[in-house]
């Protein structure tokens, strides 16, 4: 696997090591920086995978300020010229016409960028630039990474694939070999769950393959005879087996990760059907669990590179500032954490009230917010009411309604988006949010709206 | 605190990114009883007396200390989880 930027390494991360250029290079002299940069880090130590890492980076560094903060002169203090976006006509910025400027405030998204010249000067991207202290309105400071669109290669991969299934599917008599892409859809969308349907899954043609998902929940069904060949890597944190004996557990990762036909009369329910599932159980069998063990959850799935943590778990407190670091952590280290903003209709609970955990509201199946569902700090929103599944054996598939049941559609359709572009972390969060689908409701319901996949 | 001060209780320290190498021994000297390292998000996890979480919190290089809470999803059959 790849390796990303960690917040404490030698050194070797971000983009400290050479120019991007100014603000307004073109992405063309960006990328050939890059390369010159991996070229010049890879030689001599032969360690291929860094370099290829290194390339990924623009040389830009995103600033992202902390939730409701301006940046209040903070970047003019650590000695950068900054332009606003504000400034230009409908805060349409043209990258080429910034002049001097060392840094880019857009304040519209709480971001800034910063210039490869300006952050080299300041060897931003080694330790000591990801985190600061609580009076900084600054979250975090990591490297930009080029957004590939899915080139030529993976089109040619993408009908292999569709080919062998096509094969596969003959070969085991469901319907013949033809122009099945369309029909297959069309079938596709009658036979989903209304979560799936609502937030476009079944026309994606997306799988999550590739993409580690971890569900740190009260385990998973390991034996259950949908998720058979199904790689898992599992781990419990709470002294008890990760066989899910309560079934919330089974039930998210079903949502998240489940098969992408389930043979017979069963709707589908799963969205990233290919992806790497890792399961990990820091609920009991009872349901309980302590924040210590979720956090160990947490910094498991983080040191196994998982681009999409999901967390159907909630606490009625305010912001715990563990939870908050180890979110802003994760997406430094190219990790998405999101989590059920809770049900009950007060404010979003912890850890989803923390600014670097992406919050997920319950819509019922008219798309309307459901009664239950917190509010306040939401991010993104799907269908949480009645919402059918896995579940353990013997009963295999049953329903369950909360905004548990809506944090893992949202994880399931970021591992589509994950795979469809290599977007990680905080690029990843930003993409969901703009391609939602628009809700009238009031953000402090629904946030940005309502998630939609590829 | 209203915990008599050889209470134990459960607790969660956050490092600051910078936090000194020596972190992990002046904490277990201020009193904490470490249960769990957890390196890649830089949280100690582990046990002290509530009397000692003043002192815990002045330790060079941590960013917080907060009790350890407990999270509930309800019984499987629960309306909402």
């Amino acid at each position: 696997m790849a390796r990303k930027p960690t917040r404490d390494d030698d050194g070797n991360s971000g983009s400290g090591g050479g120019g991007g250029g100014g603000l307004g290079a073109d992405v063309d002299a960006m990328l050939l920086a890059a390369l010159e940069r991996a070229e010049a880090e890879g030689s001599g130590t032969g360690e291929a995978l860094g370099a290829t890492d290194e390339t990924l980076t623009t040389g830009r560094m995103i600033v992202t300020y902390k939730e409701g903060a301006s940046d209040d002169g903070t970047l003019a203090n650590m000695g950068l010229r900054a332009a606003d976006a504000r400034d230009f006509e409908d805060s349409a910025v043209a990258m080429d016409g910034l002049g001097d400027a060392d840094a880019l405030l857009l304040p519209e998204i709480g971001v800034a960028v910063i210039s490869g010249d300006a952050a080299a000067e300041r060897s931003m991207g080694v330790a000591g630039f990801s985190t600061f202290d609580s009076d900084s309105p600054i979250q975090v400071i990591e490297p930009e990474y080029f957004a590939f669109a899915e080139g030529d290669a993976g089109e040619y991969l993408r009908g292999f694939l569709r080919a062998a299934q096509t094969i596969e599917a003959d070969l085991r008599g469901f319907g013949a070999p033809g122009d099945e892409e369309d029909e297959e859809a069309g079938a596709l969308v009658l036979g989903a769950t209304p979560g799936l349907i609502a937030s476009r899954v079944p026309q994606s043609s997306r799988t999550g393959q590739g993409i580690r998902v971890a569900v740190l929940d009260t385990g998973m069904d390991l034996g259950h005879p949908k998720f058979v060949g199904r790689g898992m890597v599992s781990r419990s944190f709470v002294g008890q087996p990760v066989q899910d004996l309560h079934s919330h557990g089974t039930h998210c990762i079903g949502t998240a990760c489940g098969p992408l036909a389930p043979p017979g009369s069963i709707p589908r329910y799963g969205i990233a059907h290919r992806s790497n599932i890792f399961v990990g159980k820091v609920l009991s069998n009872s349901g309980s669990g302590a924040t210590g063990g979720i956090l160990a959850g947490m910094n498991w799935a983080i040191a196994n590179n998982c681009a999409v943590i999901s967390m159907s778990i909630g606490a009625q407190t305010g912001q715990q500032f563990a939870y908050t670091m180890a979110g802003a952590v994760a997406l430094g280290r190219g990790c998405l954490i999101i989590a059920a903003a809770g049900n009950a209709a007060s404010s979003t609970g912890a850890p989803a009230n923390s600014p670097s955990i992406m919050s997920v509201a319950s819509l019922d199946r008219n798309l309307a917010p459901s009664s239950f569902s917190n509010r306040g700090k939401i991010d993104i929103s799907a269908v949480g009411r009645d919402v059918y599944s896995s579940v353990p054996r013997p009963q295999r598939h049953g329903f369950k309604t909360g905004t548990s049941m809506a944090c893992p559609h949202v994880a399931g359709v970021a591992a589509l988006w994950a795979q469809a572009t290599g977007l990680r972390g905080m690029p990843l969060w930003q993409r969901l949010l703009a391609t939602a689908r628009p809700l009238p409701y009031p953000a402090s319901r629904v946030g940005r709206g309502l998630v939609q996949a590829p | 605190m209203a915990d008599p001060v050889q209470v134990p209780v459960q607790v969660i320290v956050t490092l600051n990114a910078g936090a000194p190498a020596g972190v992990r021994r002046r904490l277990a000297d201020a009193g904490l009883e470490i249960e769990n390292i957890l390196d890649a998000i830089g949280i100690i996890t582990g046990a002290c007396d509530a009397g000692d979480l003043a002192g815990l919190r002045q330790v060079e290089g941590v960013a917080a200390v907060e009790r350890d809470t407990t999270v509930d999803i309800g019984p499987p059959d629960a309306e909402l989880s």
